[in-house]
Parts: C-alpha cells; sequence; structure tokens
C-alpha cells in the first residue's frame, strides 16, 4: 500500500488541486473513459447515472460494488468526487483533495474487480481526518479502511476548519471541531465519516446539529492513538453497526492499534424487553423547547410500544451544578487560558469571552452557569476533581443499577444547529455531551425529527423555558431562527455496552422514520 | 513554631505507639489462635497435604480426598512457619475456617457442582478489602478500620471456589519497594533475613517464597508483584489494569488515573498463575456485570497454547539503570532457552528511559506527594523509608533548583528531582507524554512484530531493608510497563553465583552515588534469586505467560 505523501499546502496549491480534480472528472473526460462503467453516451445519461450512483445508501452501493460485474471504484470515486465539489461550493466543508485517489481507485479495479472475494469496503470513497500542523494523518483508521478496500479521497480538517456551513441553513454551523466532516457526509458528498469525540462531545455535537447517526464507544472499545473516541457518521443506525463491526475488536485493526479491546461486537440476543431510563434537563443547563420535546416524544412513542420507561433523576445522584464543576474543571487545564480546545476555530470571539470569564465575582452576578464555568482551579483542587469524578462514577453506575435500566435517553445537545457567532458564547450548553466523557459511557445520537414553529415560539414562554440566567437568555437568542433545523436524542450505555446502545438507537429511529435530506439536494 | 509541631508530634506518635502494640498484640493473639485451628488437623495428614503443589491439591479437593478445612488448616500450620521465619503475615482471616466448612457441607448435596478452585487456599496482600478486617497500608492511623465489604475481585475468588486464609504485609504507603511499617514491622527475605522480601507485595512474596501459601494476589503500580517475585524467587504477573475490575479496590492516592494500581496473583511457579488466571478470565463476566468499566475480554487459549514461534525483543539494560551481573545473565541464559525453544530473539531498545522516569514520577506523585506526605506527618514514620519522606519533605520548586547544582555532580538525581509537577498545565502535558509514549513504544514493538519483550526484572537482586528508599529510581524496569500499561511477569531463572559476584566487584559501575549503593548492597548476595520479566501489550497477557511458562520449562525441567 502505498503513503499518501502530501505535504500541507499554501490555500493556492488546494485551489489548484480543487482545479485539477474537476477537470478530471468533467464530462468530456468521463464520456470517454472505459474506466467508467454505465455505457453513457451523453452528457444527460452521465449526470443521472453518476447521481444514481451518490443516492445509494451505502449498504446498497457496497451491495453493487461486491456483485459481479456490479460498480466499480473508478466509477463510485467519480460520482462522489462531483458530489463532494458541488458540497465544497455550497459548504466549504473541505479541507483539501486526495490527488493519488483516482490511481488509488484503479489499482484497486484492477486488484479486486473481477475477483470474488472482495473487501468488504472495496470502493467505498472515505475523507480522512488532516489535522494542520502535521499534514494528512496515516492513521491506524486510515491503514485500516484502505486495507479493507476503500478509498481516501477529501480531507477534512480538525484543527483548522475553514468555518464550513451547515447543509440544511448555510448561516448555521454544522458542529465545532468536527463540522466539516459532518457537512460533508449530511449533505451526501461521502458514504460516511469519522471523527474524533473530543473531550466535550464534538463528533456527536457535529452529529446532532446535522442529523446524522453516531456512536461514542467506551474509550478502550474502539481505541484510537491519542486517547479521544472516535466514532463514525452514518445516515442511519445499520450503516453505524456494520461500520463499528469492521473495527471493534477486529483482529486487522488490533494489528495496527493493539491497545484496543479484542472484545468483538455481539450480536444482542433480547431475553426481555429493554427497560429505558430518560432525562429531559440535567439540572444545570436547561434544553431549548425543542431539544427537550424530542425526548418527550420519543418516550412517548416507546411507552407506546410498550417500553418500561423510568425518569432518571439526576438531581438524585448529585448536585447538577457540582456536576457542571467536575466537568468544566477538567476542560480548564491552565489558569490564564480558557477552555483552548473546545473553540479554536473562533478565537476572536472566544478571547473577549475568555477574558470576560476571568473576573469570577461579575461573573457570578450576571450568570451562576458562567460562574461554574469559570471556577479556577490549582494541582491540590485538580486532583481532588479527579477523585470527585471517581466517586461520581460510583454513584451514577449505582443509581443506573437501582433502577433496572439497560440504556438512558437524554437531550443530544441543549440546542439545535445556531449561527456561528453564539457557540463561543454557548460553553454552558457542553456538559449535555461532556458528561458522557467524563464517565465514559458509550453515547449515541440519533436523528428525531425537526425542530417546529411551535417550539421556536416556545422559546418565548417563560414557562416552558424560563430565564434565570444571561446564558440562557443568550441560548434563546440563538434559536429563534432554528425552525425546520434537524432534532435529535442522545442514547447513552453502561461502559462496553455498545450493544444495547446500538439496539435501542435502531428502534427509536425506526420510531421516527427515515431523516429527509437538506434542501437543496 | 518547631517546638509546638514537635510537642504536638510527639503527642501523636506516644498514642498511635500504644494502638501500634495493641495491634501488634491482637497479631499474637491471632496466630495462636490459627495454631490452634492448624493443630486440629493430625500432623502426617497435614504435612502429606502440605506436600502438594497447586493442582495437585486442586484435583484432591475436586475428588473429595481432601475436605476444605484440612486444606485450610494445613496451611494455617504452613503460613505460620513461614511467618515465624519472615514475619509476612499480618492477619489470619480465622473466617476461613468456617467458611471451609461450609464448601464442606454443600459439597455433600447432591446437586451441588464444585466451583473449578474449590477449597483452595489463598492469601491476600493486605490492601485487598476483605469484608471485617483491617486495610491499613501500613499505616497505624488506619488500623481498627474494618473493611465493610469484599472488593469485587475478592468476591470473584471466593465464588471460585478460593478461600482467603490469611493477610500479608506491605510497606509503609504502599510507595517503596521495602516491606516495613510501623505497625507490624519488617518482614524479611526467605533466603536471608538481612535482606528485604521487596515491596510492595513483599509479604505475599515471602509468604509463597518460604512455602506459606500456594497462591496469592498482591498489586502492582511500579513493580509491586514483580519485584518481590524476583526477591523471592517465586513467579507473578501484573495484567493491564483493563483485565480486572476495580471498584471497590483501594489506590494509596486518590486521583491517580493514569497509573493504575493492578492486582496481579504470585506464586512458586507460572503453571500455577495460569491456571489460577485461566479460571478468573474463563469467568470475567462476573467482574465485568459488576464494574461495567471491565471489558469482557475472556481468556484466550489459542494464544497461550499457540505453537507458533514467538518473537521476542531483548534488552540487559535500560540505559537508565545497569543491572547488576546476575540479572544482566538472566536475561541472556533465557535468551538462550527461548532460542533453544525455536523462537527468535532479537535486541530490542526500549526509548528514553530518563524521559520515562520522569514521566513515572509525575503521574504517580500527582499532587507532589503531599497526600502522602500528609498522612505520614499524622503517623510513625516507618525509619526504612525516612530518606524518601525527607525528599517529599521539600517543595517542589525548591527541587528544582536544587536540581541544578545537584545535576553537576549527580546527573540522575538532579533529573528526578525535576520530575514533580508544579501546576496542572504540567500534569496534563505529563499525561499528554504518557500516552505518546505508549504509542512509541507499541510502535517499535509493531515495527519489528515483536510478541513480547525479556528484559531483567530490576536492578538487583535482593538487598538490606534500607537500600530501596535510597535507590528510589530502581524500579525503571517494572515502572515502564506500568507507564505503558502493558501486562508484565517475572518467572525465577537462576540465582547469584561466584562469579557474577566477581564480576561485581571489577566491572559494576560506581559511577554516582546510586550505583555505589547499589553495589554494596549486592556484595554477599550469593545464592539469591534472580528472575527475568516479560511484557506485552494489554490484552496479550497469554502470550506473556507462555513465555515465562516455557523458560520455567527450560530452567527446572517440569
Amino acid at each position: 500500500m502505498g503513503n499518501i505523501h502530501q505535504k500541507t499546502a499554501p490555500e493556492l496549491q488546494e485551489q489548484d488541486d480543487f482545479e485539477t480534480f474537476r477537470r478530471l472528472i468533467s464530462s468530456e473526460q468521463l464520456l470517454g473513459d472505459s474506466r467508467v462503467l454505465g455505457k453513457c453516451a451523453t452528457e444527460l445519461e452521465l449526470d443521472d447515472f453518476l447521481r444514481a450512483v451518490v443516492d445509494l445508501d451505502l449498504q446498497s452501493l457496497i451491495d453493487k460494488l461486491q456483485a459481479k460485474d456490479g460498480l466499480n471504484a473508478y466509477t463510485v470515486l467519480c460520482a462522489y468526487a462531483r458530489r463532494m465539489l458541488d458540497c465544497q461550493t455550497r459548504l466549504d466543508c473541505v479541507a483539501g483533495v486526495v490527488m493519488e485517489a483516482f490511481q488509488t481507485a484503479q489499482d484497486t479495479d484492477t486488484l479486486w474487480y473481477n475477483s470474488e472475494e472482495k473487501p468488504p469496503l472495496y470502493g467505498i470513497p472515505f475523507s480522512i481526518k488532516c489535522d494542520g500542523e502535521s499534514g494528512l494523518a496515516n492513521s491506524p483508521i486510515t491503514t485500516h479502511l484502505r486495507n479493507l478496500g476503500a478509498i481516501p479521497f477529501v480531507t477534512t480538517s480538525i484543527s483548522k476548519t475553514p468555518h464550513p456551513r451547515n447543509p440544511w441553513a448555510l448561516d448555521c454551523s454544522p458542529g465545532g471541531l468536527c463540522g466539516g466532516e459532518a457537512a460533508l457526509v449530511a449533505d451526501g458528498g461521502a458514504p460516511f465519516g469519522f471523527a474524533p469525540d473530543l473531550d466535550a462531545g464534538s463528533l456527536r455535537i457535529a452529529s446532532a446539529f446535522c442529523g446524522l447517526v453516531t456512536l461514542k464507544p467506551t474509550r478502550d472499545r474502539f481505541h484510537v492513538s491519542g486517547s479521544n473516541s472516535y466514532g463514525f457518521y452514518t445516515k442511519n443506525v445499520q450503516d453505524q453497526v456494520f461500520l463499528l463491526k469492521l473495527f471493534i475488536g477486529s483482529a486487522g485493526y488490533r494489528g495496527l492499534e493493539p491497545m484496543s479491546s479484542p472484545a468483538p461486537l455481539m450480536d444482542l440476543k433480547l431475553e426481555n424487553k429493554l427497560k429505558i431510563g430518560w432525562f429531559e434537563d440535567d439540572g444545570f443547563n436547561a434544553p431549548v423547547p425543542s431539544n427537550r420535546r424530542a425526548v418527550v416524544d420519543t418516550i412517548g412513542l416507546l411507552e407506546k410500544q410498550g417500553y418500561e420507561v423510568v425518569k432518571f433523576e439526576m438531581e438524585d445522584i448529585f448536585p447538577p451544578f457540582q456536576v457542571a464543576q467536575m466537568f468544566f474543571k477538567t476542560q480548564r487545564p491552565v489558569d490564564s487560558n480558557f477552555i483552548p480546545n473546545l473553540y479554536k476555530s473562533n478565537s476572536q470571539c472566544l478571547g473577549r469571552f475568555g477574558k470576560f470569564l476571568n473576573f469570577p465575582k461579575l461573573v457570578a452576578r450576571i450568570s451562576k452557569r458562567a460562574a461554574v464555568i469559570s471556577q479556577s482551579s490549582n494541582m491540590k483542587e485538580m486532583c481532588k476533581n479527579l477523585e470527585d469524578i471517581e466517586s461520581y462514577k460510583l454513584k451514577f453506575i449505582e443509581y443506573w443499577k437501582s433502577l433496572g435500566v439497560d440504556v438512558l435517553i437524554c437531550p443530544a445537545f441543549c440546542i439545535p444547529a445556531v449561527p456561528e457567532k453564539y457557540l463561543p458564547e454557548l460553553v454552558n450548553t457542553r456538559l449535555s455531551t461532556g458528561l458522557f466523557n467524563m464517565l465514559d459511557f458509550p453515547a449515541g445520537i440519533v436523528p428525531a425529527g425537526h425542530v417546529t414553529a411551535d417550539d421556536v415560539a416556545n422559546l418565548e414562554d417563560e414557562k416552558i423555558f424560563p430565564i434565570d440566567d444571561a446564558l440562557l437568555r443568550k441560548q434563546r437568542d440563538a434559536c429563534v431562527n432554528s425552525e425546520a433545523m434537524p432534532n435529535s436524542v442522545q442514547i447513552v450505555g453502561l461502559p462496553n455496552e455498545e450493544e444495547t446502545v446500538l439496539e435501542v438507537m435502531k428502534i427509536v429511529e425506526n420510531l421516527h422514520g427515515p431523516m429527509s435530506n437538506p434542501k437543496g439536494f | 513554631f518547631y517546638v509546638h509541631f514537635s510537642n504536638n508530634r510527639k503527642k501523636l506518635i506516644e498514642r498511635l505507639e500504644i494502638v501500634a502494640q495493641r495491634r501488634r498484640d491482637d497479631l499474637s493473639k491471632n496466630v495462636e489462635q490459627a495454631r490452634k485451628a492448624a493443630d486440629k488437623l493430625d500432623t502426617q495428614r497435614r504435612d502429606w497435604i502440605g506436600s502438594l503443589d497447586f493442582e495437585q491439591l486442586r484435583d484432591e479437593l475436586q475428588r473429595g480426598h481432601v475436605t476444605c478445612v484440612e486444606a485450610i488448616r494445613a496451611y494455617f500450620h504452613k503460613a505460620i512457619l513461614a511467618h515465624e521465619k519472615t514475619n509476612a503475615v499480618t492477619c489470619f482471616i480465622l473466617d476461613a475456617e468456617r467458611q471451609a466448612e461450609e464448601l464442606d457441607e454443600q459439597a455433600k448435596l447432591p446437586y451441588y457442582v464444585k466451583p473449578p478452585l474449590f477449597g483452595v487456599p489463598l492469601s491476600l496482600k493486605e490492601c485487598l478489602k476483605v469484608k471485617g478486617y483491617d486495610t491499613t497500608r501500613g499505616f497505624v492511623q488506619d488500623a481498627y478500620h474494618p473493611a465493610t465489604e469484599d472488593s469485587i475481585q475478592v468476591e470473584h475468588y471466593k465464588k471460585l471456589g478460593l478461600i482467603p486464609f490469611c493477610q500479608t504485609n506491605v510497606p509503609q504507603s504502599l510507595l517503596s519497594y521495602n516491606c516495613s511499617n510501623p505497625l507490624f514491622g519488617t518482614t524479611t527475605n526467605p533466603y536471608d533475613s538481612t535482606r528485604t522480601c521487596g515491596g510492595s507485595s513483599g509479604g505475599e512474596g515471602a509468604l509463597i517464597g518460604a512455602g506459606g501459601s500456594l497462591i496469592g494476589i498482591g498489586t502492582d503500580v511500579g513493580g509491586s508483584v514483580r519485584i518481590p517475585c524476583h526477591f523471592t524467587g517465586t513467579a507473578g504477573i501484573k495484567p493491564s489494569k483493563m483485565r480486572f475490575a476495580h471498584r471497590g479496590g483501594g489506590a494509596s492516592v486518590p486521583g491517580k488515573p493514569l497509573i493504575d494500581a493492578n492486582d496481579g496473583p504470585m506464586a512458586k511457579d507460572v503453571k500455577t498463575n495460569v491456571e489460577f488466571l485461566r479460571n478468573v478470565w474463563g469467568d470475567i463476566d462476573f467482574q465485568s456485570d459488576r464494574d461495567p468499566y471491565c471489558p469482557p475480554v475472556h481468556w484466550n487459549e489459542s494464544v497461550y497454547s499457540s505453537e507458533k514461534k514467538l518473537r521476542v525483543g531483548y534488552y540487559i539494560d535500560d540505559g537508565w539503570f545497569t543491572p547488576t551481573p546476575a540479572l544482566q545473565r538472566a536475561v541472556l541464559e533465557s535468551k538462550k532457552h527461548l532460542e533453544a525453544a525455536g523462537h527468535t530473539v532479537i535486541p530490542f531498545y526500549p526509548p528514553r528511559l530518563p524521559s520515562v522516569m520522569q514521566l513515572y514520577f509525575r503521574a504517580v506523585c500527582l499532587d507532589g506527594g503531599q497526600y502522602v506526605l500528609n498522612k505520614l506527618l499524622k503517623d510513625i514514620i516507618e525509619p526504612t523509608i525516612r530518606f524518601q519522606v525527607t525528599l517529599w519533605m521539600v517543595p517542589v520548586w525548591i527541587q528544582r533548583i536544587l536540581s541544578y547544582p545537584v545535576s553537576l555532580v549527580f546527573p540522575r538525581m538532579g533529573m528526578l528531582m525535576q520530575s514533580l509537577t508544579r501546576d496542572t498545565f504540567e500534569l496534563r502535558e505529563a499525561y499528554a507524554d504518557i500516552e505518546a509514549y505508549r504509542e512509541e513504544f507499541v510502535g517499535l514493538m509493531m515495527k519489528d512484530n515483536l510478541d513480547v519483550i525479556l528484559c531483567p526484572a530490576s536492578i538487583m537482586p535482593a538487598p538490606q531493608h534500607d537500600i530501596p528508599s535510597k535507590v528510589v529510581s530502581g524500579v525503571s524496569y517494572t515502572c515502564l510497563y506500568n507507564l505503558l500499561d502493558f501486562g508484565a511477569g517475572v518467572v525465577p531463572v537462576t540465582a547469584v553465583s561466584k562469579s557474577d559476584e566477581e564480576k561485581l566487584i571489577n566491572e559494576y559501575p560506581e559511577t554516582d552515588k546510586w550505583y555505589q549503593i547499589t553495589k554494596k548492597a549486592t556484595l554477599g548476595a550469593v545464592g539469591m534469586p534472580i528472575g527475568v520479566q516479560v511484557a506485552a501489550p494489554p490484552y496479550r497477557e497469554e502470550a506473556v505467560l507462555r513465555t515465562m511458562r516455557e523458560i520455567e520449562i527450560a530452567v527446572t525441567g517440569k
């Protein structure tokens, strides 16, 4: 397997690469290319054929690639490269292209097209995570995907985001650090994506903002260098399970990443109907009406299906503001810098907000939630905090077991996708996802309809959404134009019980029906 | 202020001395009660049961030729003899006799199926929680605070049929590799009472080494299972932390998440370790169900029993601390044994050990050692670790400043004095560096396609009791694998020979204080046992055990 050698390029070089890509997939180029299947005679036929390829869901695409005399890697790559360029024009979600992709696809076809046994991801294009400082990553995930026959064709950035736009509303953010990847997948520019779930849950936030399915596994169940959990973005739960099975416990992946657990992803044998815990508010930061309703509606649907549901009282485990304090202390490693990991992409706005948080007394007067966020800590307090977190984990699990629940359903986030300018100031919302990083619980996101006009109207009703804090007011302001944005729920399980989480994700997905595609498709 | 502090400490120590004396008196009574129980068993029968090895005793218990009560009484007797020789035991678990009686009664029921390790006596390091018994960690202030429940693992061992029958001694605070504390005194090496049995599972090492137990459980955070095994000629393994449940266990320093303690079995031989772990990991769901953080990774017989030849990386010097000649020879002899068995053995170079030592001490003394220091200052300080405590009393920033002049005359000490963290930023950096080092080390193994690592078990054979706290950095061979969270075990291979002693005198370096102390401590060590260490990445403990077992067979013939 050849190495990808591409230095970090200045923008001009990236533009040239995009143009080269565009030329390679122009109609004139492809109509005469025998590597492209479909036997299209006209530009119109070609366009229709390639669009039909990218409209396939992942399983159908895999079936056609695996079939004898089915699709080949080169054709699928051309189809996705075209769609990707359209996405890029609209969303600016891609950092660069992989120039070797076409050669890789051709080589892959030469090797596998006529073979009876093809690797499971033969011909599937995917994007590579790119950390701007160190060039293209040749990480075990990428290597394993290539070993499975997949074709890397674009890069999306983690630390150097190009301000991607959300495919559902171009003025909204697709989510912080992983937004480019999520936007690309949601807009159909790649069959699936993968991204790290950085400390506060960036994988899941982007998934919720873009209407995708994802799961953050228990940390060592799917070990990745650098110690962050990684997860996939897919359009549905079935694809999520398929991809996770190729990695979790896989001998091939463990050959590349030996620290991963060898326990494979098992098929769940259900003896009893699952018992489901739920909460709509973690007690620290209330979700806006749309995100709360997503949970309530989901629980209502499950009850109608005969599932036993139990209210999960977060206050009964530990005071919510103290839990928030524990979490935010882990996010503030240095006294003089504020949460550098959370919002690298918007340092100017962050800087102003961060300075404000350095005046604790002023902060406490204006916002009790901001006061929790701005707690400073020294060495002694940090050690105490680590001990408190261990103690909280035990309490949480004890409470969980005392209720006898199998999974927990809760808000995916406090807000739906909002304009990017609001995000740096809504750090308070991060506990929704970050809690399960702190606990190291597997946590998945499943789409659950859309924000409705009623949801938006309810923002103004202080009986439904009480404003007792400056940050909650800002949260409300951020959501006034969120109608029609994707809505989601979060589904959480005990460590090493990804199988149960995925099962419930599937059930919830079926109850809500398939997610529609962003307008502009 | 000093006078006031001094007076307060004097009063405190007087009160603590009373408690300590009372506890020692209680131990004497406890030993007498155990002796009475043991004497109920006929001498000839007792000696026969005592002569059985682990597998033989297990089989006799399964067949009913030996009852659980008889097994417990026999081992009360053997443990008392070992205790008289080494001072290994802190408490006999007298409840074991009742537990044995219960098991014997259940065995009479027609439908009863004996668990796989039915009736086998088990010794436990004192810091493992047993309901109703103390876990003092060598602190007088923690005496008479019995545990309110068993730890998950002790629960599991009982379910498998094992019967915990005694608790064994530890060094104060568990953070030294000798085995002395003001509460129970000093545990000695069964081969030479002027030398230490190692620590912090030193009581287990001494007890098993002196024949007082067939199988015991220690804990290991820097080598605390492996060093006692090496010093006492026994075999043990520290698995990676993910392979056991940890809720209900007790760390010595709270908030120490990246270098976790883990339990590890210790026994006379590797074979017993294998048999024990085969049963524990064959039933790992018991632990996973109770601690969701414990992955359900079962015993992998195909890896342990594989006929595929292994690729082994070996080293005899880690670049931080040269081991004394006997330890180097042990590795080279083991290399020959493995090559004779058809395996490939090639050199391996663990990267940047000086940095590893800094990272390790930074992560273990999370708060600059303050928690442990505060606890020690409220207790009687064990004389053999006074040197270590003195170091801890120096503020971190002064240590940093003094490290520069010290580096001129004693470079390695200077480096260590820069280890302790000053603020949360450095601590966060240390964690990131540890993660990066893990990836680097595993990457090097993958590049050479290595299955396991073979290396020295320590820097020297068992030294005198006060030496460990003067050569704190001597844990580099074992703490590396705690930092990496690898499975790592020690198997006895040889003993110090006269020619080793001659090489020590003629060739061993004297370039700094640590080498001088080590050299002097090793004089007169002829005959002391020497082990080697085998290590592998997480979830490959079966490969470690296989390698250890092959070395054991080559050395002992059985």
